[in-house]
């Protein structure tokens, strides 16, 4: 309360208080008993592991196929042995291919390093012309992502096709997190 | 007499200066040279769009791709084991050994038994009645540049016939900066302006991509108080939408391959250009 005027009325912080709960004292039989439970079952957990050493949890990928590993005797393939002629010609393919990737890999970091180089310059010329435009051209771009875009395909969509209904199991697992709706993401 | 003189004025004005503002007075002389500079070479700055169509379709397999995806389709079979429906072959075969000999009793699941090779026949079926769409298409067929459909596995990019000055050139779409804009806020409008609002562009952020700059001929450098256009590239991709570029100032598109550039367009514009378009 206040004692100067009567128009500055106000409520003191401890007036929005609530008065402290009395602390209700445990009974001492009650503690004794849960303490035990408690130790009880740390012991039992000991005893298991102590027991079966521990247990993983399973990876379905590595698990594999039951029914496959049973009739894996069956299914061995028998194959005729490569002739001479056949290996030469597959390792020389091997190295032409290994040559052939080397190229290719050549050809896309000359064209990256090309593209940047391209863009470096391009921002060098606009931080000459201004500043200001600079700081503009370098911001993220918030509304980038998210950033989706499908293909390229074997052969194009048939416009205005109707999917029939296959018969299938989908077994995949979805990992996906929806986001808060009209989430940003925000950069530290 | 004068020169001593000048030497004393100009350390003692500084001083007094600096005393005033509270910070260090900057020599006047240094800033007549720098707007001396602005002046003489003013630059229009320009943004343009290189609205990219990305291909549709894989690319066709080159020789090399070819022979070593049908050996590794080859190992990949040798490494295997068989299947189930290599299992069933191999059953249907034992079973019509079976057949053959005389105390054989048919048993009512194997007279209802489909063969995995009659089982392969109707799936041959089942896929014969479904025709996919050609990898061809009809714009191909008339060498249609207009189109967005013509090689779908290539990246197409997007020229308009562009009135710069008294003459059109093939450029991508490009408009100058007005005051106020950022140089990808003059990009998206460019895009607007010259190819109507129906074609949809997801643009590659905020910074230029590429760089170009010509000189305008000396009429119009006094028209415009500049002595050339600085362009600034920034990528776009199209996601849909037709591009209808007619109006006063451009006549006319062409979506293009990497390739097909130097055909159209100016040889120094076309060499700075490709640096960016990237096609892998």
């Amino acid at each position: 309360m206040t004692q100067c005027g009567p128009l500055a009325f106000r409520a003191t912080n401890m007036l929005n208080a609530e008065p402290m709960k009395k602390k209700k004292k445990a009974d001492m039989t009650i503690v004794i008993q849960r303490d035990a439970k408690k130790r009880r079952r740390l012991e039992k957990n000991i005893r298991k592991l102590e027991a079966k050493g521990r247990k993983l949890k399973p990876i379905e990928e590595i698990e594999g196929n039951r029914n496959m590993l049973k009739t894996l005797s069956m299914r061995v393939r028998k194959l005729e042995p490569l002739s001479f002629e056949e290996s030469e010609s597959r390792a020389l393919l091997m190295k032409q291919w290994t040559r052939y990737k080397l190229q290719q890999h050549a050809n896309e970091m000359n064209t990256i390093q090309t593209a940047m180089l391209s863009q470096q310059v391009a921002l060098q010329e606009l931080r000459n012309e201004s500043e200001e435009l600079y700081q503009q051209a370098i911001l993220i771009d918030l509304e980038f992502i998210p950033f989706e875009r499908q293909g390229p395909v074997n052969t194009p969509p048939i416009s205005g096709y109707d999917v029939p209904d296959g018969e299938y199991v989908d077994t995949t697992k979805s990992f996906y997190v929806p986001l808060p709706e009209g989430y940003k993401f925000k950069l530290k | 007499m004068a020169a001593p003189l000048r030497r004393l004025v100009v350390p003692v004005r500084s001083s007094v200066l600096s005393r005033i503002l509270g910070r260090r007075a900057v020599p006047c002389h240094r800033w007549l040279h720098v707007s001396r500079q602005c002046c003489a070479e003013q630059w229009q700055l320009v943004s343009a769009v290189c609205l990219e169509r990305f291909p549709v379709t894989t690319q066709p397999k080159n020789k090399i791709e070819e022979d070593f995806s049908k050996l590794m389709a080859k190992l990949e079979l040798e490494y295997s084991h068989l299947s189930d429906h290599e299992l069933r072959h191999l059953e249907d075969l034992h079973l019509a050994e079976r057949r053959k000999s005389e105390e054989y009793e048919e048993s009512d699941a194997e007279v209802v038994r489909q063969t995995a090779v009659e089982a392969e026949d109707a799936w041959d079926a089942e896929l014969q009645t479904f025709q996919p769409a050609s990898r061809t298409t009809e714009a191909d067929a008339k060498n249609d540049l207009t189109s967005v459909d013509r090689k779908l596995d290539k990246k197409l990019v997007l020229l308009v016939n562009q009135k710069l000055g008294d003459k059109n050139y093939w450029v991508m779409p490009q408009r100058p900066r007005k005051e106020g804009e950022s140089m990808r806020q003059a990009a998206e409008e460019a895009l607007r302006e010259l190819c109507g609002d129906k074609a949809e562009a997801a643009y590659m952020g905020n910074a230029p991509c590429g760089f170009y700059k010509y000189k305008f001929p000396k009429k119009v450098q006094d028209e415009v108080g500049a002595i050339g256009a600085k362009v600034f590239f920034f990528k776009a991709q199209l996601r849909g939408g037709q591009v209808n570029a007619t109006g006063p100032d451009v006549d006319g598109h062409m979506w293009l391959t990497k390739d097909e550039l130097n055909e159209y367009t100016d040889r120094s514009y076309a060499e700075h250009i490709r640096r960016f378009i990237v096609e892998l």
